[in-house]
């Protein structure tokens, strides 16, 4: 598939299955980096029931459901399409968060997740309803008979003069924002971000792992469709409302991450944060600094790479139920077994953004880009951001280093020894992060 | 004499990549040497030890070399042994580019110096899990050689942050009481301090609308926007903070006071002249106007840190927290050089650097073995040390005198060109309280020796006897430097003197002075 | 000591001016057991360094003045240009010698140097550290002008007599040497102020009166003072370490090689004619004293009787009457080395106040320099002189010779004037206050607002600023899923809102 991708020219697109599917360079690179994380996690997945026990098969059974759905999603040039394959995701994950069903947390979580994923469903369901409706109404000019379409839209959306465009329409408007909040929930953006603490915790680790990774990822992959695609008139209309959305998650994933000690709630709201990130580079690009778009897509692969490492390692602490791991049970990881605890220093720190590894470059790279759009407010946010982060990122690390007094021995708690195939596996990932960061030309 | 000299100008012509591949050895040896040590399994004590003093000893070698290379096959004070590699980010305008100039040259040296002996002081201090200590110490000298030799502005920075991180763990590990909070809380702060840089850094890049982001490029660049106060303002305390700057300074004494010995050296020694460094290399000369129009503050800021901070030391009496609040004050004159605005104001504080590098590292190493000798920090419960350890004494000493401003070493010289500098500067007065300080800081440094050294019976017992001779190796390292350029400014000053006139900040100067007279 | 001598540039001279300062507080602190050790060379230390204060703060004015700080260059270029030089140039290069030469204020860490060796105390007062500080101005004489003349001319003056005057109450062999040495400084301080003054209104080589006066004296007083350190040294040796003149006595007789040199030396200090050093040298200083200014002349023929006074009271208490203790009485002459240097420096303490005896170069430049008295005022000078020195060692064998207790002859008839001799007018209780009460609290108040404001409030408190928006975030986490849909639905309407453009009604 790489291969395929390789030799496909610059600005290669095609359009199938009566145009409802649009392959471009974007959408293989997003089902490569989709298929990927999905084989990461299902690595995850088989050391987390090695370690804890469990059904394995019916998992990755959804998982591949789930998987197939993402890359048809992320491949959508039509609502329906996007609307149904959007569904199969979330039906995949209401399963997948809940999927230790004697674990209460887990099931609590999978309630949460589903109310709050069938609300958002409902929302984003609504805004296509009201664009439908306003893009077929034949009172306005360039009215389309297939508004669901991504193209006819966009054609509907440019049409009108200045003085009544249809991209002025409220109805219009009033469909693409509840559309974005329905993504805005996927990626995790303030204010539809309040689910993912909750969720994250009482998810199995692979699950959040792939929540944290894919979901996120895909909800970016679609928010950039949108907005390039049928969305690409109301730009200057986003432009506001987006900005106040990454300074606000920004700002809210850092700050929430501060205060907690469990770590899939650092994992998630720290996820949040660079959730805040990906939207300033994407702001950039809005400002036309178009290069920064592979940044993007870079950072997400950096970010991938690194919470792999950080859940793997989470996958080998045998606490006693997974969802109460707390930053203070990886304390002197280090010592005890060297090579998660160097792999976790090394995650941790290409998720704040360390020299060398790849996280800095990553991060540099966009806010050089946002300096270039002259975002100086957001960029000042982001940095005030990065300096929080070193206080839940440097603060687990340290845990991870800090030598406890002896008698402070027996509340530790067993550490599952990686096999040598999860050793390779870490290994192909730090490797990934450092070389990354040292070479960034790979990418 | 000119045998000697032949030999260095003799490698330089026949060899032209000889020394740049050095300058790129310097910073790849520590790092491979950590690697090994990392990667290789079971390994004798005697071996980790052997790859300690190699990694360490490969760069602080070819800093002596490059040193006498420089002067020789550069009287013009810029660039030498370049060399560039390209990591794909070339479209940035970003590569790793290494060089040295007269500015990067005595840091450079500093940086080998301090690092061979701290990795000297390391094997002899007994520390526990050695391995992983070297290890880490390793990269973080990889770092402190990168910094000095990046020409390129995002490997000035990237070398930085890279030798923060292992500094952040070696505190967490091996610091003492308070570590957890402080390596911590001195993190953030830095990486505050970072952040901000990165940010005005950036701003000026992409304003000064340059093609590479190096410094010769922005050096060119001159930038002459409406936001160059801003950009000043930004670089001022970013790199402000990681030099501790008043009252950015509070990270400093505590992280000093913490950090095991070879690491406050590393960090007091060398990483922390990141700061100046970065304002004399980039912010001055690409911003005069706004340099000149923030003098003020940064005079008020830099007597802060010296009489303030000077009265802070004043007051300490544990022995660390005293040198590190010492240290945070010594950089006030650094700051003030700066603040004078002129070639022998900026060449001084590079001096100044340079000597505060290696004497402080000195003292920190002392203060260490003094510790483990005496079993406290608390001065006034010590005492009667000499008869015990007389040559530690002797070297004591030497690094307070040095301190101090002592003719005869390093320090003096930088101090003494900052003096006459601020006569010049808009306001001739500051001068007062800064020579002030060497009156605080010759208080403080002699109370220290008194107390420590002189008596009879102290209040706890002393275990050991005098220096090792691998402790006295180190000492000798670090004493040797100061005294060489002590009694042999030159060494440094004529290049850095050409350096500082070829920069488009010392023509600016004269036009300013001109202004000045007319 | 040598660079100094040799240097030719103001900056060379400050850096072995520092240097001599840094070995003599290493020579100080010989004695590493002592805490007073250690004490007196922090202060000797600090308290120069306070004097380089002001001398290097000169240098660098000297420098940005003239643009040089080679002495011959700015010797030439005073001569061009006589405007050019400021009091406050020549006061801040004098607050050098304040330091190293100890005058008021910064007298008090040359009695405290005593803590050293013998030796050291020898080397320090007779020959090096002190006379750097009158070298010095014998260097830079042209940089004065008549205004920073008269200061220099009163701190000497007042240095002089006070020290002299403290000299009194000092029990300490050791220390009343210190003390007079103190005051011969003064003396030549005063000398040289008053001298150059003088020499500046005559014009000419004239100018050149202070400095002779200056360093004559500086060359006389070396070999006497010289002489009785290095017999103090001879006697403490023969008391076993004790160096209370109260617990000597009678030690003329068991040890007379020291105690006839020592004599010599005290007549050479007092000044008595023709048969000392000090004679002559104090006498050129006399004179320019009376030809320049009459209070000053005053107060050194008053000094000059004080000398001799409480030289004579060291002799008679030490070396005359009867033993005053065991060791005293069990004293016996020192080995040939130590009083063999004894007997060559006495020989100049007698005979260094006669030109000839001085190689002939050296000879030609103190003569020229060194106004001696002519005629009837010649007579004058010699009158009063054996009015000063003979007078004052008159009197104390008067006072204290017949006086064979173990109590001072002053502090028993005299007692208010015994404490404020001994008091030393409170300069060292004045400065250990300021550093114990001032300095000390300050420092301890700005560690403690450093702490408090800096570290704590700015730092910590951006830190807990922070924390609490992490809590009050985390508090939004509630885990009720109603209030997670109330957020959700909150945002949206803030969405809608804006895409309706509710926002621009406000």
């Amino acid at each position: 598939m790489v291969y395929i991708i390789a030799g496909r020219p610059a600005g290669f697109q095609s359009l199938i299955f009566a145009e409802t599917v649009r392959q471009t360079l974007l959408s293989d690179f997003a089902r490569v980096f989709l298929l990927t994380a999905s084989i990461l996690v299902s690595h995850l997945a088989l050391v987390f029931f090695r370690v804890r026990g469990g059904v394995k098969v019916e998992f990755v059974h959804i998982q591949l459901v789930v998987t197939a759905a993402f890359m048809i999603l992320v491949q959508s040039h039509n609502f329906i399409l996007l609307f149904v394959a959007l569904e199969t995701v979330a039906i995949g994950f209401y399963i997948l968060v809940a999927f230790t069903r004697k674990n209460v947390a887990s099931l609590e979580a999978g309630i949460k997740y589903l109310v709050m994923g069938a609300f958002s469903s409902a929302l984003l369901l609504f805004g296509i309803v009201l664009l439908f409706g306003a893009a077929s109404n034949p009172m306005l000019v360039g009215a389309t008979g297939n508004p669901l379409d991504f193209s006819q839209l966009n054609a509907f959306l440019t049409a009108g003069d200045e003085l009544f465009s249809n991209a002025q329409n409220p109805l219009v408007l009033t469909g693409v924002v509840l559309v974005l909040a329905g993504i805005a929930f996927k990626m995790g953006a303030f204010p539809f971000q309040f689910w993912i603490p909750d969720v994250y915790q009482g998810a199995p680790s692979p699950v959040t792992a792939f929540l944290a990774v894919s979901s996120k990822a895909s909800g970016f992959f679609l928010f950039y469709i949108l907005l390039t695609g049928p969305f690409m008139a109301l730009q200057a209309f986003l432009y506001p409302i987006l900005a106040v959305v990454a300074i606000a998650t920004l700002l809210f994933g850092n700050t929430a991450a501060l205060a907690q000690s469990n770590v899939k709630r650092v994992m998630g709201l720290s996820g949040v944060a660079h959730a805040g990130i990906l939207l300033v580079g994407f702001l950039a690009a809005l400002r036309g600094v178009d290069w920064v778009l592979p940044v993007l897509f870079f950072y997400m692969i950096v970010y991938a790479v690194a919470s792999f490492t950080v859940f793997q390692v989470m996958g080998h602490m045998q606490s006693e139920s997974d969802e109460q791991l707390e930053i203070e049970d990886f304390n002197n990881l280090l010592e005890r077994n060297t090579f998660l605890g160097s792999s976790l220093v090394i995650g941790l720190g290409s998720l704040a953004g360390i020299p060398p590894l790849a996280g800095f470059v990553a991060k540099v790279l966009i806010f050089i880009a946002a300096v270039q759009a002259e975002l100086y407010v957001i960029l000042a946010v982001a940095l005030l951001g990065v300096v929080l982060s070193i206080y839940y990122y440097f603060g687990w690390m340290r845990a991870a280093v800090f030598k406890r007094p002896i008698f402070d021995q027996e509340t530790e708690i067993s550490i599952h020894a990686p096999s040598l195939g999860t050793k390779l596996f870490l290994a192909v990932l730090l490797a990934a992060t450092l070389v990354l960061g040292l070479y960034p030309a790979l990418w | 004499m000119s045998m000697l000299a032949n030999i260095f100008t003799a490698a330089h012509e026949q060899y032209p990549t000889l020394n740049a591949s050095l300058v790129l050895l310097a910073i790849v040896a520590p790092l491979a040497a950590a690697l090994s040590l990392s990667v290789a399994g079971r390994l004798t004590d005697g071996a980790v030890r052997t790859m300690t003093v190699v990694g360490f000893a490969i760069p602080a070698l070819i800093a002596l070399w490059l040193w006498p290379s420089y002067l020789l096959t550069q009287p013009d004070g810029g660039y030498a042994f370049t060399s560039r590699s390209f990591t794909g980010l070339q479209t940035f305008g970003i590569s790793l580019y290494l060089g040295l100039n007269a500015i990067a040259l005595p840091m450079f040296v500093l940086a080998g110096l301090t690092g061979l002996a701290a990795a000297l002081y390391t094997l002899k201090m007994g520390i526990d899990r050695l391995r992983l200590f070297v290890v880490l110490l390793l990269i973080m000298q990889s770092g402190l050689m990168g910094v000095f030799a990046s020409i390129d502005v995002f490997f000035f920075y990237f070398f930085h942050e890279f030798a923060l991180i292992p500094t952040f763990i070696m505190i967490a590990i091996w610091g003492r009481r308070g570590r957890k909070s402080v390596a911590l809380e001195m993190t953030i702060y830095l990486t505050l301090g970072a952040m901000i840089t990165l940010a005005g850094l950036l701003l000026l890049y992409l304003e000064a609308g340059v093609s590479e982001f190096t410094i010769p490029a922005l050096q060119m660049a001159f930038y002459e926007g409406n936001l160059d106060n801003w950009i000043y303002v930004l670089l001022l305390i970013g790199f402000g903070i990681l030099v501790s700057l008043f009252p950015f300074h509070s990270w400093a004494p505590r992280g000093y006071a913490t950090a095991p010995a070879p690491v406050a050296m590393l960090h007091a020694g060398v990483l922390k002249k990141f700061g100046l460094y970065g304002l004399i290399q980039i912010a001055l000369p690409v911003l005069p106007d706004a340099a000149a129009s923030w003098g003020p503050l940064l005079m008020w800021l830099a007597l802060a840190n010296i009489v303030v901070i000077g009265l802070v030391t004043v007051a300490q009496r544990d022995l660390k927290l005293m040198l590190g609040n010492a240290s945070v004050m010594h950089m006030g004159y650094a700051f003030l050089g700066l603040y004078a605005f002129s070639v022998i104001g900026v060449g001084g504080a590079i001096l100044m650097m340079f000597a505060h590098g290696l004497s402080v590292a000195l003292l920190f190493m002392l203060a260490d073995g003094i510790e483990r000798r005496c079993g406290t920090l608390d001065m006034p419960s010590m005492g009667g040390l000499a008869q015990k350890a007389p040559v530690l004494m002797a070297f004591f000493v030497a690094a307070t005198m040095a301190s101090i401003g002592l003719p005869g070493f390093a320090n003096f010289w930088g101090e003494l060109a900052i003096f006459v500098s601020l006569w010049k500067s808009e306001a001739p007065w500051v001068l007062i309280p800064a020579i002030l300080g060497i009156v605080i800081s010759a208080i403080y440094g002699l109370r220290a020796v008194a107390s420590i050294f002189y008596g009879d019976s102290p209040a706890q017992p002393i275990q050991g006897g005098d220096l090792s001779k691998t402790e006295k190796l180190a000492g000798v390292v670090l004493l040797v430097g100061l005294l060489v350029v002590g009694f042999w400014p030159r060494s440094f000053s004529d290049a850095i003197h050409q350096s500082l006139v070829d920069s488009p900040f010392a023509a600016y100067e004269v036009q300013h002075v001109h202004t000045f007279e007319d | 000591m040598l660079g100094i001598v040799l240097a030719d540039s103001l900056f060379m001279i400050f850096i072995f001016w520092e240097l001599v300062g840094f070995s003599s507080y290493m020579l100080i602190g010989h004695y590493l057991k002592k805490p007073s050790a250690a004490a007196a060379s922090k202060k000797a230390f600090i308290v120069n360094r306070v004097g380089d204060f002001g001398f290097l703060l000169g240098i660098i004015l000297t420098y940005w003045t003239f643009g040089t700080t080679e002495l011959t260059a700015l010797a030439a270029a005073v001569d061009v240009n006589e405007g050019t030089v400021s009091a406050a140039l020549g006061l801040l290069l004098f607050c050098g010698v304040l330091g190293k030469s100890a005058q008021m204020p910064l007298h008090v860490w040359l009695p405290d140097a005593m803590e050293g060796p013998t030796p050291i105390s020898a080397l320090i007062h007779a020959a090096t550290m002190v006379a750097a500080g009158v070298f010095l101005l014998a260097r830079v004489f042209f940089l004065f002008t008549p205004e920073a003349l008269t200061v220099i001319t009163w701190v000497g003056l007042i240095t002089a007599f006070s020290a002299a005057f403290w000299a009194f109450a000092q029990n300490d062999i050791k220390k009343i040497l210190a003390y007079s040495t103190l005051s011969q400084l003064g003396y030549m301080v005063a000398a040289f102020g008053l001298g150059t003054t003088y020499g500046l209104a005559q014009g000419g080589d004239a100018v050149l009166y202070g400095l002779g006066a200056a360093m004559f004296h500086l060359t006389t007083h070396a070999f006497f003072k010289a002489l009785m350190f290095l017999g103090s040294g001879s006697v403490i040796h023969a008391m076993h370490h004790e160096q209370d003149i109260y617990k000597m006595g009678g030690l003329l007789r068991k040890m007379p090689v020291t105690g006839i040199t020592f004599l010599l030396g005290v007549i050479a200090i007092a000044g008595i004619p023709f048969i000392s050093a000090g004679f002559f040298s104090k006498d050129a200083i006399l004179f320019v004293a009376k030809l320049q200014s009459t209070p000053a002349f005053v107060i050194l023929v008053i000094t000059a009787l004080m000398t001799a006074t409480y030289m004579g009271r060291l002799f008679v208490v030490a070396f005359l009457g009867s033993a005053r203790s065991e060791a005293a009485g069990h004293a016996h002459e020192s080995p040939w080395v130590m009083w063999l240097p004894l007997v060559i420096l006495s020989v100049f303490a007698v005979g260094g106040g006669y030109m000839v005896l001085y190689p002939g170069v050296l000879h030609g430049i103190l003569d020229g320099a060194v106004l001696h008295p002519k005629g009837s005022d010649k007579l004058l000078m010699v009158v009063i002189s054996i009015f000063a020195g003979g007078g004052g060692l008159l009197l104390s064998w008067l006072f204290y010779g017949r006086n064979s207790g173990n109590t001072d002859a002053l502090e028993a008839k005299l007692p208010a004037v015994f404490n404020v001799s001994r008091s030393r007018f409170w300069f060292d209780e004045l400065y250990s206050a300021y550093v114990t009460k001032v300095q000390q609290r300050v420092a301890d108040l700005i560690d403690f607002l450093d702490t408090l404001f800096i570290g704590g409030l700015l730092v910590r408190g951006a830190a807990g600023v922070a924390g609490l928006f992490g809590i009050l975030a985390r508090s939004l986490h509630t885990g009720s899923v109603s209030a997670y849909v109330w957020w959700f639905f909150t945002g949206l309407l803030l969405f809608l809102a804006y895409a309706t453009n509710v926002f621009s009604l406000f």
